[in-house]
């Protein structure tokens, strides 16, 4: 979404600026300008001659007579370049030529003239030397340079270091520029400059690299220019050392002799990394004058003006009128020293220190910019009607003098205050050694206003008694029953008398349940059985025996020395004999009784589940 | 079924008598933090009026947030951003003994908070008696940490919260009967045991009541009364212990060293230092 609607911005940005640059543009003088990508050739090599037409792109193509020995291999071709800096468009149209040498020799090519709108343009000259083929010369390793292609390196990239004058004042602003050349169109990657050490400068940045096209010697270059804003620190002959830098160049080899195009493509080439060293710069730097030096002379260099502001004029005996005093202009602003109140004015006053803010406006052709001073100062009576003239001074450089910039007092209105002033700033401690920060005054930390952790402190559980009492016994409870359980899980496990035991009400309610479905399917014999099964073997579990060692005939005596109460072994011996009954004279006993017996069978076992 | 039903019911009502307890609590604490937010805006006003040099509009100010928090403290809700801001206000207001007495409220509550400690040894270098009760040495501070950095309902919850710990782990022993679960329990049980003894001694400390003398200059008599003489003179913002309460008279022990210009060999310092002081001179903590 936001590239969109920035895409749009652009497109609007563009459709207004163009038409008005153009309009700009073409209304430049036209320039004629030939370059070569070399100027040192070999007979049966390629040369590329441009002729470039800045300032209109309507014209013809410009009438160019190269010497009878160069071969035209193609051309012209012709492209068009728009470039917008800073709302101004630059049009730029080249007629592109490849030519081939065949005879050695010293050529001079142009000038070109051009006839647009009535008016005759003419071009540069240059010239062309054309050689046997030679030897190599460059930094390139022969070894491995196997194509057998020879290039040289030298000439399409270099480095100059240059200054806008020779000759300074101390803290004067000098402009250094660091300039890359490399010929157009040669791809040179990983680009590594070393700035020249400026240790007896304070050194400001001036801008972004500017990037421009120049012709030098006839050949085409891309300058690339970093500029740099140096103040002398100190007087008599200074030189900048020599930048220095690096880069690779990536050659494409010419794979096809009859190539019109350069060897030099880029991508996917051999990378020959370059080193450059600029000239050293020498600079005389000057003293600044003693003569006529004013006493309030801070070091400040350059040009500048100087507004002043105070806020607010009508105060009472105490209160804070801030002064605000602007000096803005060119040269080293940082470096610009405090303006003067005269002291004589201010000893119904008093001051604190001064608060100062840079703000750089343009780093375009050197540093512009302000520098801000904040002062605040308190009428210590009700005399004071005025607040002091200020001043400040500087050298000028251009005219080589001193200047002084005055503003007069201004007028104030003070009024008695009642109230006394409690807080006392006044710097005791002056004499304190350096890093010392001296407590002004003493006074208890701000209010807590965390709502987050805002909450009733006063209901801690710890005042619950009760619930505490549940936390911490119901655990225990917990782990009380899990004991138990894990007991009796272990015993069912391990006492085989004591599983069966327990198991054994489960096995009878189990038994008890299919002898009623026996008696629901009318099956007297076999319900009569099952009954008579499942008490022998309820009391075998219960006394842990085999079931078979529990018959009729012994099973009251084992009861009644088990201690089982005469009542239940009564039932007990007349439901079995019913069950013997019922199993021999299947046919004879109703449903009725069979029920009977049921019920009769499980209160047996109910009252042996009891007793035993 | 119906043995379902009625766990079911029992269940909700649970869940409706904790719901109904929090959503009353959230409401009541949306209301103090309305009456907490408007007293300190008092207190910042009272202190812009201040450093505007506007004395009566600062009193003023400083008055309401007072009041204020103090109406916070009656309704019930204790904090000790409460006590913290009333003690600034009482110090703003010329009472640094009531200072001293809300900031060690706080200190109970907020134990980790640096700038209680900051104010009360800013107010203490200004007392006459500035001595502190209960200062402890460092190394013991960081060995026991947690007693000097946990409140005491901070330090009731991780004891629950290790007690829960340790019933689980036990109860892990129990089922599944591994031998590394005893280090464990042995781990907890150590920290339960540690962590109850501080609780008890926390509670305990706590349950000593402790005094602020917030008169300028404060009487210690022989007896409860009037009428017994003056034994010594103490000034705002010491601390006293109250080991006594009789007829709207406090007996106090105090912490600053008082000469005995008798010299009486026999008697104990601790016999010295105590004496009656009226109920109206001081503030408990």
């Amino acid at each position: 979404m936001m590239r969109k609607v920035s895409t749009i911005i652009m497109f609007v940005f563009m459709l207004s600026v163009i038409p008005a640059a153009y309009a700009k543009g073409v209304s430049k003088e036209v320039k004629v300008v030939i370059s070569v990508d070399k100027n040192r050739v070999e007979i049966g090599s390629h040369i590329r001659l441009t002729v470039g037409v800045e300032g209109a792109f309507d014209t013809d193509i410009p009438e160019l007579s190269m010497p009878e020995s160069f071969s035209l291999m193609f051309g012209p071709s012709v492209s068009t370049q728009t470039t917008i800096i800073n709302n101004v468009v630059k049009v730029f149209r080249g007629f592109m030529y490849g030519f081939s040498p065949r005879e050695k020799g010293r050529f001079e090519i142009g000038p070109v003239t051009l006839e647009y709108k009535g008016k005759t343009y003419t071009s540069n000259s240059i010239n062309i030397e054309v050689v046997e083929r030679t030897p190599f010369e460059s930094i390139i390793d022969e070894k491995s340079d196997t194509s057998g292609q020879r290039v040289d390196i030298n000439k399409m990239v270099f480095v100059e270091l240059t200054t806008d004058k020779a000759e300074a004042y101390i803290y004067e602003e000098i402009v250094q520029s660091f300039k890359l050349y490399f010929q157009k169109g040669l791809p040179i990657d990983d680009l590594d400059y070393v700035a020249a050490s400026t240790k007896s400068f304070l050194a400001e940045k001036l801008g972004d690299e500017r990037r421009y096209e120049e012709v030098r010697d006839g050949i085409l270059y891309n300058v690339i220019e970093l500029r740099t804003a140096l103040f002398p620190l100190v007087s008599g002959k200074i030189e900048i050392p020599p930048a220095s830098f690096k880069c690779n160049i990536i050659i494409q080899q010419q794979r096809n002799r009859g190539s019109l195009f350069d060897e030099f493509m880029g991508g996917g080439g051999r990378r020959y990394p370059v080193e450059r060293s600029t000239e050293p710069v020498k600079l005389v730097i000057k003293p600044l004058p003693i003569v006529d030096r004013p006493e309030d002379f801070t070091g400040a260099v350059g040009k500048y003006t100087m507004d002043v502001l105070a806020k607010p004029t009508k105060v009472k005996v105490g209160d804070p009128i801030t002064l605000t005093i602007n000096i803005r202009g060119e040269g080293n602003i940082q470096t610009i020293g405090e303006p003067l109140l005269a002291p004589d004015g201010m000893k119904d006053f008093k001051a604190y220190d001064f608060e100062a803010k840079v703000t750089i406006t343009d780093r375009g052709y050197g540093i512009k910019g302000e520098k801000l001073f904040n002062k605040v100062i308190e009428p210590q009576s009700e005399d004071s009607d005025v607040i002091p003239g200020i001043s400040f001074s500087y050298f000028d450089p251009e005219l080589e003098q001193y200047k002084t910039l005055t503003y007069a007092p201004i007028p104030i209105e003070v009024e008695s205050s009642e109230i006394e002033i409690p807080i006392h700033l006044s710097v005791d401690g002056a004499g304190m050694a350096k890093g010392q920060v001296k407590i002004l005054t003493k006074d208890i930390l701000p209010i807590m206003s965390d709502l987050y952790s805002f909450d009733n402190q006063g209901s801690a559980i710890y005042k619950r008694p009760f619930i505490l009492s549940i936390i911490f016994i119901i655990p225990i409870l917990i782990v009380v029953a899990c004991i138990y359980v894990q007991r009796q899980r272990e015993l069912l496990h391990t006492d085989v008398g004591y599983a069966r035991k327990k198991r054994a009400m489960a096995h009878a309610q189990k038994h008890l349940s299919n002898a009623r479905e026996l008696l629901q399917l009318d099956n007297p014999s076999e319900f009569y059985a099952t009954l008579a099964r499942t008490i022998l073997k309820h009391i075998a579990d219960k006394l842990n025996v085999t079931p078979a060692s529990v018959t009729s005939d012994n099973i009251y005596d084992i009861l009644e020395e088990r201690g089982v109460s005469n009542d239940v072994i009564k039932e007990l011996r007349q439901c079995l004999e019913s069950c013997d009954y019922g199993r021999f004279s299947s046919g004879q006993l109703s449903k009725a009784q069979m029920e009977s017996t049921l019920d009769t069978s499980e209160q047996v076992i109910m009252h042996l589940e009891k007793q035993l | 079924m119906r043995q379902k039903n009625i766990l079911i019911i029992f269940i909700l009502s649970f869940v409706f008598l904790f719901a109904g307890s929090y959503l009353a609590d959230a409401f009541a604490r949306d209301d103090q933090a309305d009456t907490f937010f408007r007293a300190n805006k008092e207190y910042s006003a009272g202190q812009k009026a201040m450093a505007e040099r506007k004395k009566e509009d600062a009193v003023g100010k400083f008055e309401q947030a007072v009041s204020l928090y103090e109406q916070l403290l009656e309704s019930g809700f204790i904090n000790g951003q409460i006590y913290y801001n009333l003690g600034n206000a009482y110090y703003r207001l010329g009472a640094p003994g009531k200072a001293i007495m809300y900031y060690r409220r706080a200190e109970e509550l907020l134990p980790r908070d640096a700038d209680i400690k900051a104010n009360i040894n800013l107010l203490k270098r200004d007392f006459v008696d500035g001595e502190t009760f209960g200062q402890k040495p460092e190394i013991l501070k960081v060995a026991c940490f947690w007693y000097f950095y946990l409140n005491l309902s901070e330090i009731t919850s991780v004891t629950i919260y290790i007690y829960l710990a340790l019933i689980a782990s036990i109860l892990s022993i129990i089922f599944l009967r591994q031998q590394w679960i005893r280090k464990i329990i042995i781990i907890f049980a150590s920290c339960f045991l540690v962590l109850v003894i501080s609780l008890g001694l926390k509670a305990y400390n706590q349950s000593v009541e402790m005094g602020v003398v917030i008169a300028d200059e404060s009487n210690i008599r022989y007896g409860p009364g009037a009428e017994y003489e003056p034994r010594f003179k103490i000034h705002e913002g010491a601390e006293v212990r109250i080991e006594e309460k009789k007829d709207k008279w406090y007996k106090v022990y105090v912490f600053v060293d008082v000469e005995d210009v008798h010299d009486d060999e026999g008697k104990k310092e601790t016999e010295s230092k105590t004496g009656w002081i009226p109920e109206s001179e001081i503030g408990e903590i």
